[in-house]
């Protein structure tokens, strides 16, 4: 298990490309969000307070 | 259309109730226990079973995944019935959710007392239990998704986001933490061991936190806030942002646990720069639910249930602004290993997961059972007794953490320690462990009394029916978004082009980077072109997502994969072997590995460390700071997270034999002021030899360079060694057999920072050598 190949440079490279498409990702989400309809907003806001009947 | 009548399954809502008030009440009756032994060592017992070593990993399983599990399954349970208009898919599987959760519960609280611990924090459950949890999880996934796939509500409500991220997530780090080989029926080797087996646990450890203890209890937030304020959450929007925001970094962030020692340099930097990110997103969250109060902050004066919310969020926030800041390196310097990190998480689980759960019960049982609260009073009880015992309890032991930091790194103007006698640390913070003992019996008191206030409530109603009356289609509908096409169209495919080219652009070299550039250029050209003429928004991909559990859950997963993936692989590929300046640790003899399996069974690591930091005080007190090699052949790895004694990374012959003998048979003989308990039946116990055969054999496997021994050579050399040991005893007047547990102890804490090369090994404490701080970060760079 720890006797692999050696720890190289191109773990850095991976680190930074791998922030970008997550970072990348997060920000096209988040734009979508914002974009998001005042409408479909309201009604997913409002969607925990529906009633219910008991007995 | 036709018009539907859906009746909620409720019963395994309540039965999930029922359960985290019994546990809570054992996770933190077992939790004064063990902070009082800390302050009074004889409340040890002098009994195995009740020793601190082995009740902690206890209240901690118990704490997590007893009271905290089966009130993430009440509230999820409950809450997504009502938010996607559906009854829970399987009656069955929910009935074999709750009671192979509470089997595991039962299993875990009879094991962890014998001993039987897999030594990594949190992951103690041996792995029959491991089998038990995957596969209850696995009922607990398909449950859900199946209600999700059945359900009469088109849109997903942002809680069921946060309940996705915390199936999917808990068993990716749950499987991987846990892998293991079993040398028996209870005991096994993890496959990581040393620096890997370290990031992989604190992988694990840091996630568990996030995706265990912060999510699911954020989509419960999301859901019974709005509820009791009877109004909707302040923004959805920024509501959107926060759960992006943490899957995308909380995920990065658990090498933080590991500053200042071994690991890789870049890696401490990347779990240093992702826990600070962590401040907005979660900050952003707690502001959104306090914000959902507004206009009804009347109401916390009133009702128990707000109050508990409202405290549970502001905890909440609390507790993710002290994170990120002891995860930077110089303020963790002083944290780690100390009581401020103890208080930091009860701060987060009495405060942040405790509170909810309160507001969450006193909310959801008069509704379960169609009555009333019983007392408001006692409610408003509980939470005052709750509040002054978690500030009594979190207060001291920033003081005691502090205080320990401060004494333990502290220099003298020569450059000597200021405090080299570990035990005047520890006993200049006996007041505060005193005052946290108070703490935590205020709280558990608060916590009877909301028992006892649920229990009458239950008692003066019935079991309640709910149920809705829901449109649905002729035809079931069908979800927007198939799994191929969340992912292959244009939208995605074009941001997945941008993002390659742009990377290609920024890293590569000469001609491939100017054709990245002409790529990317074109590849926006196109896009705009192709979306403009199709008629398409790049929103729709985005609508149609929140829409299809399935392409959601796959992106969340791509999400923390990712982010965990790029920590972990390096790290698993590295050749540890590799820093030609590092000493090699030595293989353990047979006695030596029996030794310290009995050391991971007394949970030693709970109070010891064996990862000297790169720090001043810990060099001069201990020796040569940590190499990655120093640990290679540690399955698991023993690094610790606290400091109630010493380091022991380097005790080896720094005390003779008989130092060690009467040291565990009566800890202030030798330590005067020491809290630890004594080990008497290791006196009496003998050594499992005959065990030691399958245990060198997968660590073989792994790659440990054992010679190979017959069981009989095994035996053979066990006895010699613990003869050795013996005579030496006996030359101080002791007599034992060799064949005790003590001797093969002994073996194991000698034998603590032994080397190959004796010219490399780097003396104790006796002459300290403060270069290795930097020789250590410059054999992280080097890598």
């Amino acid at each position: 298990m720890f006797n692999q190949v050696e720890f190289a440079s191109w773990s850095g490279l991976i680190t930074l490309i791998a922030f970008l498409v997550s970072f990348s990702v997060f920000v096209t989400v988040v734009v979508g969000a914002m974009r998001c309809s005042k409408q479909k907003v309201r009604h997913l806001a409002e969607m925990p307070l529906g009633e219910e009947k008991r007995s | 259309m036709k018009t539907k009548t859906i009746e909620y399954n409720d019963l395994v809502v309540r039965q999930f109730l029922i359960a985290s008030v019994f546990w809570a009440l054992v996770a933190m009756l077992i939790g004064v226990l063990i902070a009082s032994q800390l302050a009074f060592h004889v409340l040890n017992f002098d009994t195995s079973w009740l020793t601190f070593g082995r009740l902690r990993p206890l209240h901690t399983n118990a704490a997590i995944f007893a009271f905290v599990g089966n009130m993430i399954f009440c509230g999820v349970y409950h809450s997504t019935q009502r938010l996607v208009r559906t009854r829970l898919a399987s009656d069955f599987l929910s009935h074999l959710h709750f009671w192979g959760w509470q089997l595991i519960i039962v299993g875990a609280a009879i094991t962890l007392p014998l001993g039987l611990s897999r030594g990594k924090e949190y992951a103690e459950l041996i792995w029959p239990l491991n089998i038990g949890v995957v596969f209850i999880w696995v009922v607990f996934a398909i449950n859900f998704f199946w209600t999700l796939a059945i359900r009469n509500e088109k849109s997903l409500y942002v809680a069921i986001w946060f309940y996705i991220a915390t199936i999917i997530t808990v068993a990716m780090l749950y499987i991987t933490n846990h892998l293991q080989i079993p040398t028996s029926l209870l005991h096994s080797y993890p496959i990581f061991g040393g620096v890997q087996d370290a990031l992989v646990q604190w992988w694990y450890g840091h996630n568990a936190v996030a995706f265990f203890l912060t999510t699911p209890i954020l989509g419960i937030m999301y859901y019974y806030m709005p509820k009791a304020a009877e109004r909707p959450v302040y923004s959805y929007r920024l509501s959107i942002v926060h759960f992006w925001s943490l899957v995308f970094v909380y995920i990065w962030a658990g090498p933080h646990h590991l500053l200042n020692t071994a690991l890789p340099e870049w890696l401490q930097t990347l779990g240093m720069i992702f826990s600070v990110m962590l401040w907005a997103p979660s900050w952003g969250g707690m502001l959104n639910g306090l914000l959902t109060l507004r206009g009804a902050w009347n109401k916390v004066r009133t009702d128990p249930v707000l109050k508990f919310f409202a405290a549970g969020v502001t905890f909440y926030g609390m507790a993710t602004f002290e994170g990120p800041l002891m995860a930077i390196r110089s303020v963790n310097a002083v944290s780690h290993y100390s009581d401020w990190t103890v208080g930091h998480v009860h701060g987060g689980t009495l405060g942040w997961n405790s509170f909810m759960a309160a507001g969450m019960f006193y909310w959801l049982a008069p509704r379960l059972w169609n009555t009333k609260l019983f007392s408001t009073k006692l409610a408003d009880i509980h939470f005052w007794l709750g509040m002054l015992g978690i500030l009594l309890y979190i207060a001291s032991m920033w003081v005691s953490g502090i205080t320990q930091g401060l004494m333990l790194n502290a220099v003298t103007p020569e450059g000597a320690l200021a405090y080299p006698n570990f035990l005047e640390v520890v006993n200049s913070t006996q007041a505060m462990l005193r005052m946290r003992i108070l703490g935590g019996v205020l709280f558990l008191v608060g916590m009877v009394l909301m028992a006892y206030n649920l229990y009458r409530t239950i008692r003066s109603g019935h079991p309640a029916v709910a149920s809705i009356e829901v449109q649905v289609p002729e035809e079931p509908p069908k979800e927007s978004l198939t799994l191929l096409g969340g992912f292959l169209n244009p939208p995605v495919i074009y941001s997945f082009l941008l993002v390659i080219f742009g990377a290609g652009w920024g890293f590569a070299q000469g001609m491939l980077s100017t054709i990245s550039l002409v790529l990317l250029v074109e590849t926006a050209l196109i896009a705009m072109i192709h979306m403009g003429v199709s008629g398409q928004k790049w929103s729709e991909w985005y609508d149609k997502l929140l829409e299809s559990w399935l392409p959601f859950t796959v992106l969340t997963f791509l999400a923390v994969a990712a982010g965990g993936m790029i920590q972990i692989l390096p790290t698993v590929f590295i050749k540890q072997t590799a820093g030609a300046d590092a000493p090699l640790q030595k293989v353990y003899t047979p006695l030596e590995l029996a030794g310290r399996d009995i050391y991971v069974r007394e949970g030693c690591y709970n109070c010891h460390s064996q990862m000297i930091r790169s720090l001043v005080g810990d060099v001069l007190r201990y020796g040569k700071s940590g190499r990655l090699t120093e640990s290679v052949y540690d399955f698991p790895y023993q690094w610790g997270s606290k400091r109630t004694g010493p380091d022991l990374q380097r005790v080896g012959g720094k005390y003779p034999n008989i130092w060690h003998f009467q040291h565990m048979m009566d800890p202030r003989s030798t330590s005067i002021g020491s809290v630890m308990p004594n080990y008497p039946w290791l006196y009496t116990q003998v050594t499992d030899i005959p065990a030691l055969s399958s245990k060198i054999r997968v660590l073989t496997s792994y790659g440990v360079p054992f010679p190979p021994r017959s069981p009989a050579d095994i035996r053979q050399s066990c006895i010699d060694q613990g003869q050795r040991i013996t005579e030496d005893l006996a030359s101080g007047g002791i007599k034992i057999s060799p064949d005790k547990e003590i001797i093969a102890l002994i073996a194991y804490l000698q034998q603590l920072g032994k080397y190959d090369d004796p010219t490399a090994a780097p003396a104790a404490s006796a002459a300290p050598d403060i270069s290795a701080a930097p020789a250590n970060q410059k054999q992280a760079k080097s890598h």
